[in-house]
């Protein structure tokens, strides 16, 4: 069939382009081996992602039981530092108090009351 | 030979989906080659659309529903990746480069069998926005009908009508231009 563009025969009778030898079947093995390549890939992360799922679902309890006993010790933490001083800091430390010795607690009364006197300028 | 439809049955079965898909590579790769290189006119660019084309396909082809002709369906994913490629290089290259460019290494090119006149007709053509390039292409080298070309373009029939024209008119001016 001709047609013509500003009268010039243009249009081609037979293909324009041209491709090397053996393009389409090398193409064609070639992509194939690509997508079989890329599937296995594929596959191998979702075994790794359903292997990890597993081991997730078996640890679950686990990890909730871990998170409601951290959440009562917390809870109970927090419970027992506002009970023990409004100001919300505890003085009394049974753990602190255990280890000083009696001079050491004396000196330490010692030092907060000058310190308290320094402060608020009280002369003895 | 199975038929398009038996091949998409046959791609369900995991146990033979590669062999069934290699046969539609087989099969469309040739004349999707020749739609994609008359758009962007290497090899190597048209290489690596057709690769892109049927990798998207292979990607796909589960939701394929079968509510059009496989070979419609590809020519579209085709037809999109080489638009998506001439945008990209569009914006990459300068206007003038590809000009001067296109025509003398056409004739140069080993897999070009055309005259001096049809490397002219293809620089014209890779001058028209890719889009019109397209519609250009569907119509004037395959004599596609417009409601056809409107069905894998998703284009109105008046819009392909009116960048047909347009296009026939730049190419004119091309080629008043340079006689």
């Amino acid at each position: 069939m001709s047609a013509t563009i500003h009268n010039i025969p243009v249009r081609p009778t037979g293909e324009l382009f041209k491709v090397p030898d053996g393009y389409f079947e090398r193409f064609t093995s070639e992509l194939m081996m690509k997508i079989k390549q890329t599937d296995a890939a594929m596959q191998r992360e979702k075994g790794r992602f359903r292997a990890f799922s597993k081991f997730y679902e078996r640890l679950r309890p686990f990890v909730s039981a871990a998170a409601v006993l951290l959440f009562a010790v917390l809870l109970s933490h927090f419970f027992y530092v506002a009970i023990s001083d409004d100001s919300g800091i505890s003085v009394s430390s049974t753990a602190v108090s255990d280890n000083l010795t009696d001079s050491e607690m004396a000196d330490a009364y010692t030092y907060f009351i000058t310190e308290y006197d320094a402060f608020y300028g009280i002369d003895e | 030979m199975k038929s398009d439809e038996e091949l998409l049955q046959a791609l369900r079965d995991p146990s033979c989906k590669y062999d069934a898909f290699e046969e539609i590579v087989r099969r469309y790769s040739q004349p999707l080659y020749l739609q994609i290189r008359r758009l962007v006119q290497w090899h190597d660019d048209a290489d690596d659309v057709l690769q892109n084309t049927f990798l998207k396909a292979w990607g796909a082809i589960a939701s394929f529903r079968g509510e059009s002709r496989l070979s419609t369906w590809l020519y579209r994913i085709a037809l999109n990746e080489a638009l998506t490629f001439l945008t990209r290089t569009k914006t990459a290259d300068s206007l003038d480069e590809a000009v001067d460019g296109a025509a003398r290494s056409l004739q140069s090119d080993p897999y070009f069998d055309g005259d001096e006149l049809q490397a002219r007709l293809q620089e014209a053509i890779s001058l028209l926005p890719p889009k019109q390039r397209v519609v250009f292409n569907m119509k004037y080298f395959d004599e596609m009908k417009y409601e056809e070309m409107s069905d894998i373009l998703g284009t109105s029939v008046g819009a392909l009508k009116a960048s047909y024209h347009l296009a026939v008119k730049k190419i004119e001016a091309y080629f008043r231009e340079r006689n």
